[in-house]
């Protein structure tokens, strides 16, 4: 299992350590699970992926092709509701993927 | 109402064998349904048991619920359950929420991997079994989907 998450862009660019980018204070990011949703905003490539800190909190994360991890979202404090400790997680979204694609170590 | 294809999904399972499910909108998070519980797949034989959970966009998804009785997409997830020798599979209905079993999968043949499915969900490809053995991965194939 991993202890740490980061996403490479399949194309050239930026390897993206999501821990060191948003300062995850709450322990590893494991269990990552990409969803890819490759809209392009004219500058780079967005994918959204979902992970777990060591105490079983469930996150999301936004990251671009050009570097960085823009946002960072604790899903059970942003309302979907207080469920407890979770072991494993799965996320995607409906867009269809376009390159370039990620993926996630 | 068709939903924002955007929406982020997210399925979760936890120490204590439920399953969950949230979608983040514009403003907030949906709160967690209970994928196996009576407001969705209604599947109490399967509570406390899972272990595991993929998540995958399958496109012309042949299912009961729709009018139509095609989806053009929809969210598919896989599940391991310590009481089931094979590996789950539920999709989706965007328009009322609720999930439907698409019965149990076989590596790469069986009644799953012959339903005319055609996956796209190579991020999920990522993790590495040396590393985590059992970790669920599903793909496309030309006959449909598989799982490794």
């Amino acid at each position: 299992m991993n202890s740490r998450s980061a996403v490479f862009p399949s194309s050239s660019g930026p390897i993206i350590d999501i821990e060191n980018t948003m300062g995850i204070t709450r322990g590893a990011f494991r269990v990552p699970a990409l969803a890819g949703i490759n809209t392009s905003d004219g500058t780079s490539t967005q994918a959204l992926l979902a992970g777990l800190t060591a105490d079983g909190r469930m996150y999301d994360s936004m990251v671009t092709s050009s570097g960085g991890a823009q946002v960072l979202n604790d899903v059970e404090a942003a309302g979907a509701g207080d469920i407890g400790e979770f072991v494993d997680v799965g996320s995607q979204t409906l867009m269809p993927p376009a390159d370039p694609t990620f993926t996630v170590e | 109402m068709p939903e924002n294809p955007a929406a982020l999904h997210v399925v979760g399972v936890t120490g204590s064998g439920r399953l969950f499910h949230t979608m983040r909108t514009p403003t907030a998070w949906t709160p967690f349904v209970d994928v196996l519980g009576p407001g969705a797949a209604n599947q109490p034989q399967l509570q406390g048991s899972v272990t595991e959970v993929a998540a995958a966009r399958a496109i012309n998804v042949l299912g009961t619920a729709s009018p139509s009785g095609m989806f053009s997409e929809a969210l598919v997830i896989v599940v391991l359950a310590m009481t089931q020798p094979l590996p789950l599979f539920f999709y989706r209905y965007a328009d009322t929420g609720q999930w439907l079993s698409m019965g149990t999968g076989t590596a790469s043949t069986g009644p799953v991997a012959s339903l005319p499915l055609a996956l796209i969900c190579s991020h999920l490809q990522s993790e590495t079994r040396a590393s985590n053995p059992q970790r669920i991965c599903i793909s496309p194939g030309p006959e449909g989907v598989s799982y490794s």
